[in-house]
């Protein structure tokens, strides 16, 4: 027989290392011709943060995403921004970057004011040009004033750092500030059940995710997707056997992550309850969507069965085996 | 280093000649994907290489008056792909479609996956279901062994790849009334090793409600297919109805000889004998448009 | 041996080569030909980066001999399109996000054009068959799957992909195409083990034969004497302390095992060679004198009193408290409670990428091109062993083929530095995938009892849980993962007394580390199970349950901590139960 159940899970999720100082820092630099440098010891490993670094640099400088090229993770010449674990790179780098943007930036504005006969706090940049608020014809360009300010004899360098704020756990009772910010998801499954094989196939995920502002949307909405790939692989094939310490399937043929054709519809959905202290309201994104896969195939499972399975990987056989002994 | 010669003959006599040259210190390599593995881990040694994947005149699927010929150069992808075998014997199709990935599928062949002797080869459990013949040419000239008799132990072959080689496989057409079945369960939908696979064929009375003849092969579940002969001889003759199958499911299970691994313990893969046995057969004789009573 | 001539047809130009007769495909379009587009996940057959078009179908280069492709035509991903002239795949998977690392690109690329050539009309399904022999860990498949249906509608003349993505007035919000997208589509992108370099030698590790023993002796002349052997290194060949670890306080796994291996994966000698193959037959050709000794591999027999210490502090590696409130009262004040044990299994990260690196010292620099998720920290790890100043030390973040949390540790980072600055020769290490397995942090299994209960309305009253977590030979990231499965051990649930216990435990089984969230998604199974079992009991609806409990403006978490601004999550919620008519 095939049974159909659907089943809920959710999480919230800290930003960075719990409880610590975990700082990153960046550096920027202007070019006459407009264009921007930006330095930042953060590892891009494929989710995509040179690009949201980009993004964040060229918004707070006001220029194309096209004139920004970002140098990442040589130590020989970018400053240290912490290891890319724990969803911090957007959060932290990002403020970093943003922040060490925004003394470049301060620097051109002073002198910039000088041109427009305007004060700085009536200045804004967007696409390469530095204008007057409510005034758009009293304009120069971003690379007129870095060009100026070299004639005079100054490089336009911008350099920030930035730490979360945090309070250390207590050691007796754990209490403290763990996380300068969080995000938040839900996520439905629905399976279905072949309960004379115990064989669960997963039909759909829908999954929302509080990013905060989504920066890149399309590259959130890549990692809702690839974490529950790897909550799926979690939750219904993946284990290392073990005999002694001894890994016995080192290898893709015996351990079992999901292929194509084993992920389901997935659809994603970006929620932005603009977080305060992000850079422009962001979160970070990239590893939570995994946490509530497993539960929520569960849930969705003992929804169209009746019973559950409360050791992971829940393979066909061992959900046979529950539904053998009718359930718990 | 792994072998030292490779040869690419183009045609079979070329191969022959290879073999009887070199002495037993070369072997016949098809699709190499299994091949490859196992001289990787040191678990074959050669000092040549015969590659017979040039040789046209082993890759072709034909029916030939009352039997379907394929040689045994022919993909697993090709085989998957056949409107033929899609047709006729839509076990060796469906198995050959389950073979681990596209990639593989494209390499690898039918004959070199039997060989290869595993077990629970897919396309060996389709063969052994359609009671398949393997022609084998070799220093003594041409013989024909039915597939269940190609494998002497476990990953060991009848065939010598270092002194013969099989060219083709044969097996009759299955005809009015007749009819097969594919069934594999795998921990993963692609690129996995099957917890169990089971081919079914058989044959009704024209009435479809009686099982007149039925072949059942099945795997991993013994050092080769395994062919469920209890369980055959008893379904002969009987009605096709629910307790008939009971019945199967009850005497299969005493036939088989499962063991645990990776892929699932062998209890497990002795309730799920009994569950996809019961469903090749339902699917089998639907095809015939015969259906089982209550 | 004697070489033997091959010709092929690689991308439309003609190849003539004099090559050993055993070489695999792979190697002769990567080494000889110099397409390094063409990657190696796992060397068997079973990942699909490597794949190529022979003939026009897809097959694993990893898995064939060279001379299959003798006289044949090849495509490689540098044959679809270039940086300037981009295949409609090519552009479909910029637009779409079908690219994350971009490791198993090149092969999934192929894997789709050998599709399209078939079948210009493919369904979703058909595209999932295609490219189910491609694995991929970042993408979850569906925007790849998005990217080749809109290729193909390209390619039938309907529409084409809209790409370069233009931003809008503002660059934050829009989904500008990732700034290493057109390299890793066009196989440009070089990964660690695409680097070479002039006279590059070869290192490889030798790994410990047993899971806990004591190491008595190490002979290494045999291997030392091999031709083409450059050097053979154990402990005693690090200038500093021989020690790392990512948790700056519990610096506990040696470089180069000592006096004691701890699990299988200790690196215990270490060889260079002028190829990968003869550092390989050294390795065999080390003897090492262990002392076997009574191992422990599972939580339950690593806390009982005389169970063998694994580190001399005993195996007891942190006991994380978080208290709060008060536990009884919140029992007592329960209408149900509810209560249950959970397991979970211990997971790899299997990014495609195997772990690699480059080290060369020119000029007094030592020069590491490296996978890495934290080049600053890889740094100061191969400094303090080498006995540099860091700042003579550069470590270069080479494109990285996923990570996960398994490449924050140190793997073969400071191992390859150490040969090259012993060497004084430009030195590639690359792991197989088997090592890759056998030597990487997992995720923690965990062992859980919670416990929880709630008032009648479904408001919850107290928590209690004990998790118990297998960090394996090393701490790695363990204590930080328990701990923040301790900081949110309900999820987004408030409840106002709380007991949790969460214990890091030393065992002789890899080491488990960081993993995409932490410890989370192991406490997930169980508090969202027992959610549902409360609100069953109580007789209210699982989407009531979280919404009485779930976190706004104004809640305390487990820690203490008030949440203010930006608690978006019963905006996730709402929007989900609409959205998939979720009414359980």
């Amino acid at each position: 027989m095939k049974l159909r159940g659907k089943g809920i899970a959710c999480f919230f999720y800290g930003m960075g290392n719990t409880g610590k100082p975990n700082p990153a820092s960046a550096y920027v630099e202007l070019m006459q011709d407009g264009s921007a440098n930006i330095f930042c010891g953060v590892a891009d490993i494929g989710q995509g943060s040179s690009t949201v670094m980009t993004q964040i640099a060229a918004q707070e400088l006001g220029i194309p995403f096209e004139m920004v090229t970002m140098t990442s993770a040589d130590t020989g010449v970018t400053p240290e921004a912490g290891v890319t674990s724990a969803c911090r790179q957007t959060f932290i780098s990002g403020n970093a970057v943003r922040l060490a943007a925004k003394d470049a930036k301060e620097q051109l504005f002073a002198e910039a004011a000088k041109i427009l006969s305007a004060g700085t706090e009536k200045l804004a940049a967007q696409n390469g040009y530095i204008y007057v608020e409510n005034y758009p014809e009293r304009k120069t360009t971003v690379g007129e004033v870095v060009a100026k300010l070299y004639k005079a004899g100054k490089v336009v360098i911008g350099r920030a750092s930035f730490n979360p704020p945090i309070v250390p756990l207590d050691d007796e009772t754990g209490q403290g500030v763990p996380y300068g910010v969080y995000t938040y998801g839900t996520m439905v499954s629905e399976v279905e059940v072949d309960t004379e094989t115990g064989q669960v196939n997963v039909l759909k995920i829908t999954a929302a995710q509080d990013a905060g502002k989504a920066i890149n949307p399309l590259n959130v909405e890549g990692q809702i997707e690839g974490g529950i790939a790897i909550g799926l692989g979690f939750c219904l094939s993946e284990e290392i056997f073990l005999e002694k310490g001894l890994i016995k399937n080192p290898n893709f043929n015996e351990y079992l992550l999901p292929t194509a054709l084993d992920m389901p519809d997935i659809d994603p959905i970006i929620v932005e309850c603009p977080e305060p202290i992000g850079p422009f309201g962001a979160n970070g994104v990239g590893e939570p969507s995994n946490v509530p896969v497993a539960a929520s195939i569960l849930n969705a499972i003992a929804d169209a069965v009746g019973c559950r399975v409360k050791e992971l990987p829940c393979t066909a056989e061992r959900l046979f085996n529950v539904l053998q002994q009718g359930g718990n | 280093m792994y072998w030292e010669n490779y040869y690419l003959p183009e045609t079979v006599d070329e191969v022959l000649k290879h073999l009887k040259d070199s002495n037993g210190n070369t072997r016949i390599m098809a699709g190499g994907t299994d091949l490859m593995i196992l001289v990787r881990k040191g678990m074959v040694k050669t000092q040549g290489i015969i590659d017979i994947g040039n040789i046209k005149e082993l890759k072709y699927i034909r029916e030939e008056g009352k039997y379907i010929k394929i040689g045994a150069l022919t993909t697993h992808s090709q085989l998957a792909e056949s409107a033929l075998l899609k047709k006729k014997a839509r076990v060796l199709a469906l198995a050959a479609g389950c073979v681990g990935s596209p990639q593989i599928r494209n390499a690898g062949t039918i004959g070199g996956n039997i060989v290869n002797a595993h077990s629970a080869a897919d396309t060996a459990i389709a063969l052994t279901a359609l009671n398949a013949q393997a022609r084998i040419k070799g220093p003594e000239g041409e013989k024909e062994k039915p597939l269940s008799e190609l494998y002497t132990g476990v990953g060991k072959s009848f065939v010598d790849p270092t002194k013969e080689i099989i060219t083709e496989f044969v097996f009759e057409t299955p005809g009015e009334n007749e009819s097969t079945a594919f069934m594999r369960h795998a921990k993963r939908k692609a690129l996995a090793l099957p917890i169990l696979n089971l081919g079914v064929w058989l044959k009704t009375n024209s009435g479809k409600n009686i099982l007149e003849d039925v072949r059942i092969a099945v795997g991993p579940m013994d050092y080769k297919p395994l062919r469920a002969v209890e369980t055959e001889n008893m379904l002969k003759g009987q009605p096709l109805t629910e307790k008939t199958l009971k019945s199967a499911q009850e005497t299969i299970i005493k036939e088989i000889k499962p063991r645990d691994s990776f892929q699932g313990r062998a209890a497990y893969k002795t309730d799920m004998v009994k569950v996809f046995l019961a469903r090749a057969i339902v699917e089998a004789v639907g095809d015939l448009g015969g259906r089982i009573d209550g | 041996m004697v070489k033997k001539t091959i010709n092929l047809n690689v991308n439309g130009k003609q190849y003539e080569l004099e090559v050993e007769p055993d070489i695999k495909l792979v190697d002769l379009i990567r080494e000889k030909i110099g397409l390094t587009g063409t990657k190696i996940g796992c060397n068997n057959g079973e990942c699909g980066a490597c794949t190529i078009l022979l003939e026009g179908e897809p097959v694993a280069s990893c898995m064939m001999p060279a001379f299959k492709a003798h006289g044949k035509n090849i495509i490689t991903v540098e044959g679809l399109g270039t940086a300037q002239n981009l295949h409609p795949l090519q552009k479909a998977f910029l637009a779409y996000g079908a690219v994350q690392c971009g490791f198993c690109t090149p092969g999934m690329l192929m894997s789709a054009k050998a599709l399209l050539d078939k079948n210009l009309t493919p369904t979703e399904q058909d595209i999932r068959q295609s490219i189910s022999g491609n694995l991929c860990r970042c993408t979850g498949y569906k925007k790849i799957v998005d990217a080749i249906l809109a290729a193909a509608a390209e390619l039938r003349g309907e529409h084409e992909v809209k790409w370069p993505v233009t931003t809008g007035e503002d660059v934050v919000g829009s989904s500008v195409t990732r700034v290493d997208g057109i390299p890793k589509v066009t196989g440009e992108s070089k990964f660690a083990n695409d680097y070479y370099f002039p006279n590059m030698a070869y290192a490889q590790a030798l790994r410990s034969a047993h899971p806990h023993a004591l190491i008595k002796n190490i002979d290494i002349e045999k291997a030392q004497a091999l031709a083409g052997v450059l050097g053979v290194y154990t402990s005693k060949d690090i200038p500093g302390p021989n020690i790392v670890g990512i948790m700056p306080h519990i610096k506990d796994t040696p470089v180069l095992a000592g006096d004691k291996v701890r699990h299988y994966g200790d690196a215990v000698a270490l060889v260079v060679a002028e190829s990968a193959e003869i550092a390989e037959e050294a390795l065999r050709m080390i003897n090492v004198d262990y002392e076997p000794l009574p191992g422990v591999f599972s939580v339950e027999d690593a806390i009982k009193e005389d169970a063998p210490k694994v580190h001399e502090g005993g195996n007891m590696l942190l006991h994380r408290k978080m208290y709060r409130g008060d536990i009884e009262k919140g029992f007592s004040e329960a209408a149900v409670i509810v209560e249950d044990n959970f397991k979970t299994r211990m997971n790899e990260h299997a990014y495609i990428e195997p772990e690699a690196g480059v080290a060369l010292y020119e000029g007094g620099i030592l020069k590491v091109y490296t996978i890495t998720q934290g080049a600053h920290y890889h740094r100061g790890e191969i400094a303090v062993n080498l006995k540099l100043p860091v700042s003579k030390v550069r470590v270069i973040q080479t494109t990285t083929g996923g990570g996960f949390g398994g490449k924050i540790d140190v793997s073969l980072q400071v191992l390859v530095a150490l040969a090259a600055f012993k060497t004084g020769r430009p030195v590639k290490m690359a792991y197989s995938r088997e090592e890759s397995m056998i030597t990487s942090t997992k995720r923690h299994p965990y062992y859980m009892h919670y416990k929880i209960g709630a008032r009648s309305d479904g408001k919850l009253t107290a928590v209690q849980a004990e998790i118990y977590g297998d960090t394996g030979a090393y701490s790695s990231h363990g204590p930080g993962v328990l701990t923040r499965t301790a900081a949110s051990i309900v999820g987004p649930y408030e409840v106002d007394n709380l007991k949790v216990d969460a214990y890091c435990v030393y065992t002789n089984n890899p080491v488990a580390g960081a993993m995409r969230a932490f410890g989370s998604p192991q406490a997930s199974i169980a508090y969202e199970a027992l959610m549902d079992e409360l609100a069953q009991k109580l007789g209210i609806s699982a989407v009531e349950i979280r919404r009485i409990n779930g976190y706004k403006k104004g809640s305390v978490i487990p820690t203490g901590q008030v949440l203010t601004d930006g608690v978006g999550f019963m905006e996730t919620f709402d929007r989900v139960v609409e959205k998939s008519g979720f009414n359980r």
